[in-house]
Parts: structure tokens; sequence; C-alpha cells
């Protein structure tokens, strides 16, 4: 082998392993807890996922999500369930220093026995939320566990399941988790997806 | 016509200089060998939180140390690159600084030329 040849083939080599810099184009992943992005890049609101820095937009709940829903009797009504029900399903939103948002529903009667299975997903990039099922007074009845069934990545998912009376009114709040994890307060809102779906257990 | 001849004697390093040679060559292939290890570890670090498409993973800790690895193992790389290349270097230097020297010796021919009877005597002697 010529020296020429030689001194090329080694600094083609040496430049195959000094090639070991992080190269992550924008988009690339969701946004981790506490709006997690690499370095250089940060947290896009509407879309959850970790872009160059200087194109990351702000976190704003859409309009048409918020509503005058701070307690339960003014919570946005779910329309009526079925003994066996389809699952229903409602975006929403929590802005920021918003404690809650709370949906009522009727068990329908004339069931044997009911089931409700409720669920809430968030992207875990901003605050982590919980769920509350309660009375039509708000009183607590039953509180969110880990779902069973893994959420998508970069979402969470919370879940409950509980017996319900037929006939009976109740309440769903989906609240802050209030654990951390919201940026020290900079990124305490979230969006959510609620399912609600009755079932004879 | 006269011409001296000249013999050169080449000395051979010493078992102290070679052995301080090759322990600088060879520490110089030992850090260099050790900032290779890092350089892949960089590397493989790096791969791990480079994508080629959107992943719809979350960035997670996990990713956050890879990142940090990738940057702390190629730093500590190029520091190794440095020092064992160095050391080559240095061991170049040394070796070409103390290459023994040569001993030349001079040697003077003499002729002798004396007539005889029918011919001639021819002599010749050297000095040094």
């Amino acid at each position: 082998m010529r020296p020429w040849m030689l001194a090329m083939s080694s600094t083609l080599a040496t430049l195959a392993l000094a090639a070991c810099s992080p190269d992550i184009p924008s988009g690339s992943y969701e946004c981790g807890p506490n709006a997690a992005c690499p370095d250089g890049q940060a947290c896009d609101g509407p879309t959850n996922t970790c872009v160059i820095a200087s194109t990351a937009n702000p976190f704003a709940c859409d309009p048409g999500l918020e509503h005058a829903d701070d307690s339960p009797a003014t919570g946005t009504i779910v329309p009526q369930l079925t003994c066996v029900s389809p699952v229903f399903s409602q975006p929403g939103c929590l802005a920021a220093n918003d404690g809650q948002d709370w949906f009522q529903f009727v068990a329908p009667t004339g069931c044997t026995a009911l089931e409700v299975k409720i669920s809430v997903a968030y992207p875990v990039a901003f605050q982590p939320l919980a769920l509350v099922l309660g009375d039509a007074t708000g009183a607590q009845l039953a509180t969110d566990t880990a779902c069973k069934n893994l959420p998508p990545g970069g979402e969470d998912l919370r879940c409950i399941t509980q017996t319900i009376t037929p006939g009976d009114a109740y309440a769903i709040a989906v609240k802050p988790l209030g654990m951390g994890d919201d940026c020290d307060g900079t990124c305490n809102f979230n969006r959510y997806s609620l399912s609600i779906q009755l079932d004879t257990p | 016509m006269r011409k001296d001849i000249v013999i050169k004697v080449y000395r051979d390093r010493d078992t102290h200089n070679m052995l301080m040679l090759g322990g600088i060559a060879g520490l110089g292939a030992v850090l260099g060998a050790v900032g290779a290890y890092y350089n892949l570890d960089s590397r493989d670090a790096a791969r791990a939180v480079s994508p080629k498409m959107p992943t719809s993973q979350p960035w997670t800790a996990t990713q956050q140390a890879d990142f940090d690895r990738a940057h702390s193992s190629g730093v500590k790389a190029g520091i190794f690159y440095g020092l064992g290349g160095a050391a080559v270097l240095a061991s170049v230097v040394l070796f070409i600084a103390t290459a023994p020297g040569e001993e030349s010796t001079v040697i003077h021919p003499h002729y002798a030329i004396a007539p005889t009877p029918g011919g001639a005597f021819v002599a010749r002697a050297w000095s040094f």
C-alpha cells in the first residue's frame, strides 16, 4: 500500500470514529415529563413535540375546550349512556391554574348491574392529571389507578372502574395530580381526552 | 593517487534508551486505545438517541443520560487521543534525538616503490 493511501485510509477511519455527536432532527421526540427535550430543542405547546427552540410555540388551550365547568353542578353534561354503552370520548384542557374540569352523567335505569369505566389520557409533557368519580354533589366515590393497558408513547393514562347504581347522577372531575412534574409551575396546564363507558360488571 | 579509507561504526542503542522509547510509544498506544474506547462508547450513545425518523416516544431521563454520555465520552476520547498522539510523537522525536552517534576511523594509505633488478618493489602501508 502506498503511503498516501495509508494516510488517507487512516484519516477516514479517524473521521468515522470521530462522528459521535447526537444528531436529533426537530420533531423526532415527544416532549418528556416537565417538557423535557434534547439540548437546543424546546417543547412545542400545540404538538407536545421537541422542536428547534426558536420555532417552539407556547401551550394554549383550544378556546372551544374551555367551559365554566369548575363545579359538579356546572360540569359538562355527558349524553345519556346505555347500560352497555359505546365509549364516549370528550377532549378537554386544563389551562394554567385551572383547578378542575367537571363532567356529569346520569346512569341509565333498567340495568341489572352497572359498572362505569373512566379513563383520561394526557401528554406526559405537562402537568400530570388525576380522575375523581363523585356523586352528584361531588363527594368522592373513587379515585384513579394505573390502567391495565399501556398508553401510547408520550402519553399517560389513568383509569377508574367502579360499580354504580342505575338511575343515580354522578360527577367526574379531571384535576391536576398536584405531585410535581409541572416544570416548577411553568407548565401547570395540560390537554386531555376523557373516555367514559358503561358496562355490566 | 592516494585515497583515505574511512571506516564508520554505528553504535547500537542501549537497553535503557530502547526501553524508554518503547515505553513512551507503548503509553501512547494505550492512551490511544482508551481514546478509541471512549470514541466508540460516545458513538454508541449518540446513535441510541439519533433517530432516522420521528420516534413517537417521549424524551426521558434515559435518552438524556445517553445524550450526556455521548458528549462526555466524546470529550474524553478527544483528551485521550491527544495525550496518546503526543506520546507517540514524543517517542518519534526522542528516537531521532537520542540516536547514537557514529565512530569514524580514517586510514591513510602509504605507498613505497623501490626498483629491484629486473623490476620494482611496491609496498603499501596504512596508518590510523
